[in-house]
C-alpha cells in the first residue's frame, strides 16, 4: 500500500473523553467562523479579506504538511543505528 | 575601571571563571546574583552610550548600547537567570560555570561595537557552549561536540576572514549596517547564516542541542543563534535577500519535526522554525520588523526555555526523552504538564500569550510592505506550529496513553524556573505594553483587535481540526525508533564515504607504484651484478699474455687513428 496508516490503536476516538473533546473542537471550529459573517477583515491583501480564509489556510497547510511529512518519511527513513559506528 | 572590563558582559564571564572555586551555596549565589546584576548593570547605562579603547592601531568599542543592543542584552540576562535558577540543584561546578561564560559572551557580543570585540565573543559563545555538551562526559555527546564545535569555530573563522577584508577596505572597524556591497560582507553574513542555522546550514542545531544535558540544553537555546539574529538586525536590515532564505526556514523544518521521535529535536527543529520569522523580519527591515524581530526574539527565548525546561524536567525525572517511551505523565507530573501546555500555546500564539504579540507585529511588518507570498507562508507556518509542536509535545510527553512509566515530579527549583518562565509568557501575552516598552524603536501597535484575535482563533481551530482528521484517519506520522536523514548526512556518511574511497585509491596507487618502482630496482640490481658481481664479465682475472695482446691492439688501434 502506498501510505501505511498507522494501526488502530493509535487512531480511534477510543474514551468517551476524547469523543467530547472531538466534539468541542468541532464546536470551537464553528464558532470561530461566526464573526467572519459578520465582520469585515481590514487586510492589507485582497485575497486575505475572504471570509474564513486563515480557516481554509491552517485546513489546507494542515493536510499539506502532513502529506509532506508522510512521502518525506518514506525517503528518509534509515535504522535506529544507521549511524552508529561511523563518526 | 579599564574600558574592556567595562561590560555586563565581562562581569558574567569573570564570575563563570571564579564560580568551579567556590563552595555550593555561594556558587549559587553568584549563578543568580551576577545576572541580576548585569541586568541592573544594563538598565541604567543610558542609551547611546559607548565606551572606547585602543588596542595595536584600531580603536575598538567594547560597549555600544542602543535600541537594539538593549532588547537583547535584557532578554539575554533575564535567560541566564532563569536558566541559573533550573539548575540549582545540580552538583556540577563545570555547568554553571559554562552557562555563565555562556551568556556572558554571547552578551559582550551583542553590546560589542565593533568587529574585532564581536569576533572574540563569538569565538568564546563557540568554546563556553561546546563545553556544555562536554560537561556531560557521555561517549555520543562527546562526538557531537566535537562536530559541533567544528561548525561553531568554522563560523567564527568566516567571521575574521570577512572582518578582515572589511576592515582592509574600508579601515574601519566599526559593526554597523552592512549590507551585501560591503567589502567582505559575504563571508560575514555567512558567519551569521551558520549561527542563525540557514537552511542546509541549520543541521548543527538540532545535532547538538537534544544530546546536552537537561539542563544544558535549557542554557544553549537561548544564546547562539539569538545573538546571530541580532547581528543580523544589525548588519542586514532590509537585505532582501534574507525573506526567501527566511521563509524556506519557517516551512521545511516543520516536516522533519512532525517526523522527530526525541522530544527535544522536535523542540529544535521548531526553534528553527521560530528563526526563519526573525530572519524575514531582518530581510524586510522597516522599523516595525525590525522591532518585531527583537520582540519575538525576547517571547522565543522564554518559551522555548519554557518547553526545554519541561522536557528537561521529564528526561531529569524518567531517564527518556523520546515519544515512543513517554505519556502519561500529566498525573505525576502535573506542574510540569501545565507548563509545558503554556509553553506549547505560547508557541502556538493563542492570543494572550506571549508567542500571539511577537508573532503579529511580524506579519504586520510584512503585510505592510506587501509580501504577499512571504505572509501566507508565515501565516500557514504559524498555522502549522500547532501541529508539529503545539499538540505534538504536551501530548506525547503527558498525556499519550503509557502505564509503564513512573516518575516523581520535578524538583521544586525546576517547577520554580518554570513557574517563573510561564509567568513571563503569560505577562507579556497580557500586557503587551511590558515587551514593547524595551525593543529598539518606539512602538505603536495595537495586537488585540478583533480581527487578529478571530483571524489567529481561526487558525489554531482548523489547523487543530487538520491535525484531529489526520490523526483519526491514522495519517499522521506516528513516533518511530528511527533516523530521518538531514543535512548532516552530508558530513556523517558522504563525506566519510568519499574519504574512504580516496583512501582506497591512495593506497593502491602507493601499492602499484612501490611494486613497480621495486622490480625496476631489481631488475637494475641483477643487471649490475650480471656485469660486475664475483663472476660477472668485467671481474674476470685475465692472464698476462691476454693482456699484453689487447695493449698491442689498442695501440694500432690508436696509431691507424693518429695517421
Amino acid at each position: 500500500m502506498l501510505i501505511e496508516r498507522n494501526p488502530q490503536s493509535l487512531r480511534r476516538p477510543s474514551t468517551p473523553a476524547r469523543r467530547r473533546a472531538a466534539w468541542l473542537l468541532y464546536a470551537v471550529c464553528a464558532l470561530t467562523l461566526v464573526p467572519s459573517l459578520f465582520i469585515h477583515p481590514h487586510a492589507k491583501f485582497g485575497f486575505a479579506e475572504l471570509p474564513a480564509f486563515h480557516a481554509l489556510l491552517a485546513f489546507v497547510t494542515g493536510c499539506v504538511l502532513v502529506l509532506a511529512a508522510i512521502i518525506l518519511r518514506r525517503l528518509i527513513i534509515r535504522g535506529e543505528d544507521y549511524y552508529e559506528h561511523r563518526t | 575601571m579599564p574600558a574592556w572590563l567595562n561590560n555586563p558582559g565581562m562581569l558574567l564571564i569573570i564570575a563563570g571563571c571564579i564560580i568551579p572555586l567556590l563552595p555550593y551555596r555561594a556558587r549559587m549565589v553568584v549563578l543568580l546574583g551576577a545576572p541580576a546584576a548585569g541586568l541592573a548593570w544594563l538598565w541604567q547605562i543610558p542609551l547611546g552610550t559607548t565606551t572606547q579603547m585602543a588596542l595595536l592601531e584600531y580603536t575598538l568599542t567594547p560597549l555600544r548600547v542602543d535600541g537594539l543592543a538593549f532588547t537583547f542584552g535584557v532578554i539575554f540576562h533575564i535567560a541566564a537567570f532563569l536558566a541559573g535558577v533550573y539548575m540549582w540543584h545540580t552538583r556540577s561546578r563545570l555547568e554553571p560555570a559554562a552557562a555563565l561564560i555562556y551568556a556572558g559572551s554571547a552578551i559582550g557580543a551583542v553590546l560589542a561595537g565593533d568587529l574585532i570585540t564581536l569576533f572574540m565573543f563569538w569565538e568564546v559563545t563557540a568554546i563556553a557552549s561546546a563545553l556544555l555538551l562536554v560537561i556531560r562526559g557521555l561517549r555520543d555527546a562527546m562526538i557531537v561536540a566535537r562536530r559541533y564545535l567544528l561548525v561553531q569555530t568554522g563560523s567564527g573563522l568566516f567571521l575574521m576572514g570577512g572582518a578582515a577584508i572589511h576592515i582592509h577596505a574600508t579601515g574601519d572597524v566599526a559593526f554597523t549596517h552592512l549590507g551585501l556591497d560591503a567589502p567582505g560582507s559575504w563571508l560575514i553574513l555567512f558567519a551569521f547564516g551558520i549561527k542563525a542555522a540557514f537552511p542546509l546550514l541549520h543541521n548543527w542545531l538540532q545535532d547538538a542541542y537534544p544530546s546536552a544535558s537537561p539542563t544544558g540544553t535549557v542554557v544553549l537555546s537561548a544564546f547562539t543563534t539569538k545573538m546571530a539574529i541580532y547581528a543580523l538586525a544589525r548588519g542586514y536590515a532590509g537585505t532582501e535577500l534574507l525573506i526567501p532564505i527566511g521563509a524556506v526556514m519557517t516551512i521545511f523544518p516543520i516536516v522533519y519535526a512532525m517526523l522527530a521521535n526525541d522530544l527535544r529535536r522536535v523542540l529544535s527543529y521548531s526553534l528553527n522554525v521560530q528563526l526563519g520569522f526573525m530572519v524575514v523580519a531582518v530581510g524586510i527591515g522597516t522599523e516595525l520588523a525590525i522591532n518585531g524581530a527583537a520582540a519575538h526574539a525576547v517571547t522565543h527565548i522564554l518559551y522555548k526555555a519554557l518547553l526545554f525546561m519541561s522536557i528537561g524536567a521529564v528526561l531529569h525525572q524518567t531517564g527518556h526523552v523520546r515519544a515512543t517511551e513517554l505519556g502519561g505523565l500529566a498525573r505525576q507530573m502535573p506542574w510540569t504538564a501545565a507548563f509545558c501546555v503554556i509553553g506549547a500555546a505560547s508557541i502556538s500564539a493563542f492570543p494572550l500569550m506571549a508567542g500571539f504579540v511577537s508573532k503579529s507585529l511580524i506579519l504586520s511588518a510584512v503585510a505592510e510592505e506587501k509580501w504577499a507570498g512571504t505572509w501566507v507562508t508565515l501565516t500557514a507556518a504559524s498555522a502549522g506550529a500547532l501541529l508539529y509542536v503545539g499538540i505534538k509535545i504536551p501530548y506525547f510527553a503527558f498525556f499519550a496513553p503509557n502505564d509503564q512509566i513512573k516518575a516523581d515530579p520535578a524538583p521544586r527549583n525546576m517547577q520554580i524556573a518554570m513557574g517563573l518562565t510561564a509567568t513571563a509568557c503569560i505577562a507579556l501575552g497580557l500586557a503587551p505594553g511590558l515587551l514593547y516598552s524595551i525593543l529598539p524603536y518606539p512602538v505603536d501597535y495595537q495586537p488585540y483587535t478583533v480581527d487578529h484575535v478571530v483571524t489567529q482563533m481561526q487558525l489554531l481551530a482548523f489547523s487543530g481540526l487538520a491535525f484531529w482528521l489526520a490523526w483519526r484517519a491514522g495519517l499522521y506520522p506516528r513516533p518511530m525508533r528511527a533516523v530521518h536523514l538531514d543535512t548532516d548526512w552530508l558530513y556523517r556518511r558522504v563525506l566519510p564515504a568519499l574519504g574512504h574511497v580516496g583512501e582506497r585509491l591512495f593506497q593502491t596507487a602507493n601499492r602499484r607504484f612501490r611494486a613497480g618502482a621495486g622490480s625496476l630496482a631489481d631488475t637494475a640490481m641483477t643487471r649490475l651484478r650480471v656485469r660486475y658481481g664475483a663472476t660477472g664479465v668485467l671481474s674476470r682475472t685475465w692472464s698476462t699474455g691476454w693482456m699484453a695482446l689487447w695493449v698491442a691492439i689498442l695501440l694500432i688501434v690508436y696509431l691507424a687513428l693518429y695517421y
